[in-house]
């Protein structure tokens, strides 16, 4: 009888690595020599790979735990105050921001990297992973933004892979800088525009429009879906409502969204308190077939020192539900959620 | 094209008389043709004729690929449908056969086809179709189904 153990290794990987990312794991359990082949990079080079389609039911969403904290491995647990991603790494950035851990989850790989600043409290700090093309290396990139008033300065800095090094980098964006986000590999959002910052040539691209025009003080925030389509929540501060936008494109210097929102709900309808999302750290998902979008936050609705992290999960019919994850320690961190793609990317 | 028949026997002895067009589907037989010109029959040692049948069949159908969207659509219906007729361990003939034939075509449906056959499957379930043996430790195995926990959760619990 053929067996499939007995299949010629190019041929099993030929099978494997058409296999999704999710069940590959089980295919690990198997035995041995599939739990090597499963985790073999060559796999990341497999054309069928790059169709994303075969990543969609790879999609997984991984939150912090308890505490703010993100375990690694098995011996090292830190607070994380901030979690970017790009092609299934993720880029946590400790509490005291004096590390950055960028790990890959689906292959328990993990790299220690030693922040290029001292912290301080009053400034701002911005980050983003990517990839270069032509050196074949990711990066981060770190903005500081310097409080020393009355004038402030911005730093860029980036980070190799390949040179595991820390360097300034000269860019000077037209515009200023007060709050952003980096979202889907390389964009963040400044304001009520989302830029590219291409990794390749160091460089941004152009502003890019957003669906809705935010109003002062109000919540924006970001998300990847599947890594292939980017989503915004926008919150009111006075009319607490919320609106969900996707995009139908993305690329560096071309965006377009969705001509009709994808949710729209009024928070105040679930409570008679001021409830508004972290104005721009609103760590949220949306799944497009269940039809919600869920927000991580803390139980601020009742609390001047909210102490759990709850799940709100709103439906686009306008229902909303939450879910207590549990106590939540630190007041100064806020729990986050990042939806990504696992992949085979390896780190060392 | 020409019409020249050409007879392929499997090594179990069956013979099929194919036309030449099909049977340049099979790359192997293509080498073969280009390296001597004059061949009417060739053996095929290490496929037997119940798969070699399927083989051909699927070249047969391969044989005018026409690049239009219908004609695509068409094909890759068929595909499916042949796909449907077979089950695991005939599979696992077929991509041997569509390996060593050099079909690839086949070859890149039937993987795939395996691949989303065995998606589903939980680690006992794998090893039992396929004759895999389990060669980890009972330690070792808690470790791996601990490092791969998620994996398991997905597939056994249910969605709410």
């Amino acid at each position: 009888m053929t067996k499939m153990s007995n299949l010629p290794r190019d041929l099993a990987i030929e099978v494997l690595s058409r296999i999704p990312l999710t069940s590959l794991r089980i295919i690990g359990s198997t035995c041995k020599k599939w739990n090597t082949l499963s985790k073999d990079h060559n796999f990341a080079k497999k054309p069928h790979w790059s169709t994303r389609h075969s990543f969609m039911k790879g999609t997984r969403v991984s939150t912090s735990h308890d505490r703010g904290s993100i375990g690694l491995d098995d011996s090292v647990e830190v607070d994380v105050t901030r979690v970017v991603h790009c092609d299934g790494l993720l880029l946590c950035i400790t509490k005291d921001y004096t590390k950055f851990v960028v790990c890959n989850p689906y292959l328990g790989q993990t790299r220690w990297i030693v922040s290029p600043h001292k912290f301080n409290r009053f400034d701002l700090y911005t980050n983003a992973l990517g990839y270069d093309k032509s050196s074949k290396s990711y990066k981060i990139l770190i903005f500081v933004d310097f409080f020393y008033p009355p004038a402030t300065f911005v730093e860029y800095k980036i980070y190799d892979f390949n040179s595991d090094s820390w360097r300034v980098i000269d860019v000077t964006p037209d515009w200023t800088m007060e709050i952003h986000w980096f979202a889907k590999d390389q964009l963040l959002e400044e304001s009520t525009f989302l830029i590219c910052f291409d990794f390749t040539s160091e460089r941004f691209g152009p502003h890019l429009s957003m669906p809705y025009e935010l109003y002062f003080e109000g919540t924006a925030s970001l998300s990847s879906v599947k890594e292939e389509q980017l989503a915004v929540l926008f919150q009111r501060w006075d009319t607490l409502e919320i609106e969900i936008w996707i995009t139908t494109k993305i690329e560096p210097n071309a965006v377009s969204w969705n001509s009709k929102v994808f949710l729209a709900v009024n928070m105040r309808s679930f409570t008679c308190f001021d409830f508004q999302f972290l104005l721009t750290h609103a760590s949220f998902f949306i799944d497009k077939e269940k039809k919600v979008a869920v927000v991580f936050d803390k139980n601020k609705e009742r609390n001047v020192n909210p102490t759990r992290t709850v799940a709100y999960i709103v439906g686009v019919d306008g229902s909303l539900k939450k879910a207590d994850l549990g106590e939540y320690g630190d007041k100064h961190c806020y729990p986050l959620v990042c939806s990504y793609v696992p992949s085979l990317v390896q780190l060392n | 094209m020409s019409s020249n028949k050409i007879v392929l026997t499997s090594s179990d002895g069956e013979s099929f008389e194919v036309e030449e067009v099909v049977a340049r589907k099979l790359q192997i037989v293509g080498h073969m043709l280009e390296d001597d010109c004059v061949i009417n029959e060739i053996p095929l040692q290490n496929v037997t004729g119940d798969i070699l049948s399927m083989v051909i069949e699927y070249c047969k159908t391969h044989v005018d690929e026409e690049e239009s969207e219908e004609a695509q659509t068409k094909l890759k219906t068929w595909d499916e449908e042949f796909m449907k007729k077979f089950d695991i361990k005939t599979l696992l003939q077929i991509i041997l056969a569509a390996n060593y034939l050099n079909v690839k075509g086949l070859l890149d449906l039937v993987s795939q086809t395996i691949a989303d056959t065995i998606k589903d499957y939980t680690p006992e379930q794998i090893r039992e179709v396929f004759g895999v043996e389990n060669d980890y430790t009972e330690e070792e195995e808690a470790e791996v189904r601990k490092e791969n926990a998620w994996a398991f959760d997905e597939a056994d619990t249910p969605k709410p």
